[in-house]
């Protein structure tokens, strides 16, 4: 148990450092001079070729490529992702005044989700082949095919311009947070919730069930004893991965509803061009998922004993080559 | 020159034991019917799209941000374009564009994976690991920050998409080689000296491809979903050219006097991911054998 969650944390960070390299990698790409932007945005119109040379060095931009990567992930594990050439302010700055934001709004569509995923499922598996389940599934379907956007622009243009059904303030608050967290939960929801009527009607449709019925067994405990932990794995898997993943759909929910939060903020920086922001919010989202499938990882392992035998060697096969 | 066995045509897929079989399945499959017949509708549109009265650039200038009626069935925008003209327009662009990374997420992935798995040694374990990388990773996420270091633009976005979505592919492919390698036509293949590529082009090949195939369009609604959410950004197809989500971006400048400039370009995604997700589940139900 303990030597298979070492090795699952040694593999993450593996992961989290090579995907470093790829996300820093982008920075390569910076069109034109970012010495220059950045100077421009300190209020300096026409910089001298020696001033430029020393921002260059400042802002980590010269010498050979690999003692710079190096440099960079030295403060970045130290929380300074570097300077946006948009403004010339540390990075990080900005991200700490918008970061509170995106996170109450993704844990506040997190959690509408997982309740909207549950009720959903729940009945939907409950009253399966029925009318009943057909309407939830078609629910399902549709919630899953609307994307979030087009969610945020019919409830601003029809629920709250054109019937006045209230008012939409995005001040990235908790009591004004609804409308976007309900956005962006959605789609999460009905995806959740089609995984979790599948894995229930599988786990429920075992052989042992009938066994066990046979012998007596009451259906509250073959719920709560069987069927529940076996569809539990699945069911937990997508949440877990989704929610690490409603980060990557803050960028749209944030847009639409101008919520001040890092997503809104990096759109804004894609068309600047500034690509610190850029590199800052992938590394940040990617740290996040890691961790969250981590953390899926080490509470299957720990739900389910089938999962606790060594990780097993990829099967090598037996030749190398097919000769002709 | 004239080989023993004959490797042309190869030996059907185990999974997929004949293809008009499943065609048949998926014929008597209520949701099929139902997304096939969405996707013959918007092909039809993207198709007759030219044909139309008003172009998805023709600027009527007396009539901007019109309501729908009789002269424009959508309305118009604000530089006096027909919705509905630019809605079709929009179709060809979104589902082209769909069908692009489809077709170059599974030309990557099935050569990359078979590669792979009949290569083996250093490039099979390096390829394994790049894919599992990738696989590990919010999709999402990672398209946006490819077209935020490249920039906005129609190219971008598709090769943004295009990197991030060939991986699972390539997955199933290399696997799906491994496994055909021990297979008893394969070795008699090989002991009748048949040279690797014919080998890999008449037996591997068609059942990779028939797996890719389907596993491919699994993701197509998920595809169409990130295109239209990244053109909403405008990250995508940079104006005037039509596109869905960059239609809707578009409208958000007008929804206190024109909400239904949402009504073309919002119908049009729903409908296309509804199509993609109905057959990709029919799809499932009728390949997966522990559903059947």
């Amino acid at each position: 148990m303990l030597r298979s969650a070492a090795f699952r944390i040694g593999q993450a960070l593996l992961t989290l450092w090579v995907t470093s390299i790829c996300v820093w990698a982008l920075l390569l790409l910076a069109p034109g001079d970012p010495a220059r932007t950045v100077l421009a945005a300190r209020g300096v119109a026409d910089p001298t070729p020696a001033l430029i040379a020393a921002t260059r060095r400042q802002l980590g931009l010269s010498g050979p490529v690999v003692p710079r990567y190096w440099h960079w992930l030295e403060r970045a594990i130290q929380g300074d992702f570097g300077t946006s050439w948009q403004t010339g302010q540390p990075v990080m700055q900005a991200f700490a005044t918008h970061l509170p934001a995106t996170a109450r709004l993704t844990l506040t569509a997190m959690l509408i989700a997982v309740v909207l995923a549950l009720v959903l499922g729940l009945a939907s598996a409950a009253t399966a082949g029925t009318w009943t389940d057909g309407i939830i599934r078609t629910v399902t379907v549709l919630m899953v095919v609307t994307p979030g956007f087009l969610i945020g622009l019919f409830v601003l243009d029809i629920l709250v311009v054109h019937l006045n059904l209230g008012r939409v303030v995005s001040d990235g608050t908790w009591s004004t947070v609804g409308w976007p967290a309900a956005t962006l939960a959605i789609g999460a929801a009905g995806y959740w919730a089609r995984v979790l009527r599948v894995s229930l009607l599988e786990a429920g449709s075992a052989s042992y069930l009938l066994v066990s019925q046979a012998r007596g067994t009451s259906a509250r405990r073959r719920l709560f004893v069987h069927v529940l932990p076996n569809a539990a794995a699945p069911f937990l898997t997508v949440v877990g991965l989704g929610a690490a993943g409603l980060l990557g759909g803050a960028p749209i929910a944030e847009t639409v509803y101008s919520w001040p939060g890092v997503g809104q903020y990096t759109v804004q920086a894609i068309d600047a061009r500034d690509l610190p922001v850029v590199v800052t919010y992938t590394m940040l989202a990617v740290a996040t998922y890691i961790v969250a499938s981590l953390l899926i990882d080490l509470v299957l392992v720990a739900i389910d004993p089938r999962l606790r035998r060594e990780p097993a060697r990829r099967p090598r096969p037996r030749s190398a080559r097919v000769t002709a | 020159m004239t080989a023993v066995i004959p490797a042309t045509g190869g030996v059907p897929a185990i999974e997929v034991a004949r293809p008009g079989g499943l065609l048949r399945t998926l014929s008597r499959h209520r949701g099929f019917r139902v997304g096939a017949g969405l996707a013959v509708l918007l092909t039809a549109l993207a198709v007759i799209g030219p044909f139309l009265a008003h172009g998805p650039d023709v600027t009527d200038y007396v009539n901007q941000l019109a309501p729908p009626g009789a002269r424009h069935w959508l309305g118009t925008d604000g530089a006096g374009r027909d919705e509905f003209a630019r809605t079709v327009a929009g179709a060809r662009t979104t589902l082209g564009a769909a069908v692009l990374v489809f077709a170059l997420t599974t030309v990557i992935g099935i050569a990359v994976g078979t590669a792979a798995g009949f290569l083996g040694g250093i490039f099979e374990a390096g390829v394994s690991r790049l894919i599992d990388l990738l696989l590990g990773l919010p999709s999402l996420v990672l398209a946006l920050a490819v077209v935020g270091a490249l920039g906005p633009g129609f190219g971008h976005l598709i090769l943004a998409v295009t990197i991030t979505g060939w991986a699972g592919l390539a997955k199933l492919s290399r696997s799906y080689t491994i496994g055909a390698r021990q297979r008893p036509d394969v070795t008699a293949a090989r002991m009748a000296g048949i040279r690797t590529s014919r080998i890999i082009a008449g037996h591997v090949l068609p059942g990779a491809a028939v797996q890719a195939l389907i596993a491919a369009t699994l993701g197509l609604g998920d595809t169409v979903l990130g295109l239209a959410g990244l053109s909403f950004l405008g990250l995508g197809v940079q104006p005037p050219a039509a596109e869905w989500g960059g239609m809707l971006n578009d409208s958000q400048l007008y929804d206190t006097v024109a909400p239904w400039l949402v009504i073309g370009p919002g119908l049009g995604i729903i409908a296309a991911v509804t199509a993609a997700t109905l057959i990709s589940d029919a799809l499932r139900d009728s390949t997966d054998p522990s559903r059947a």
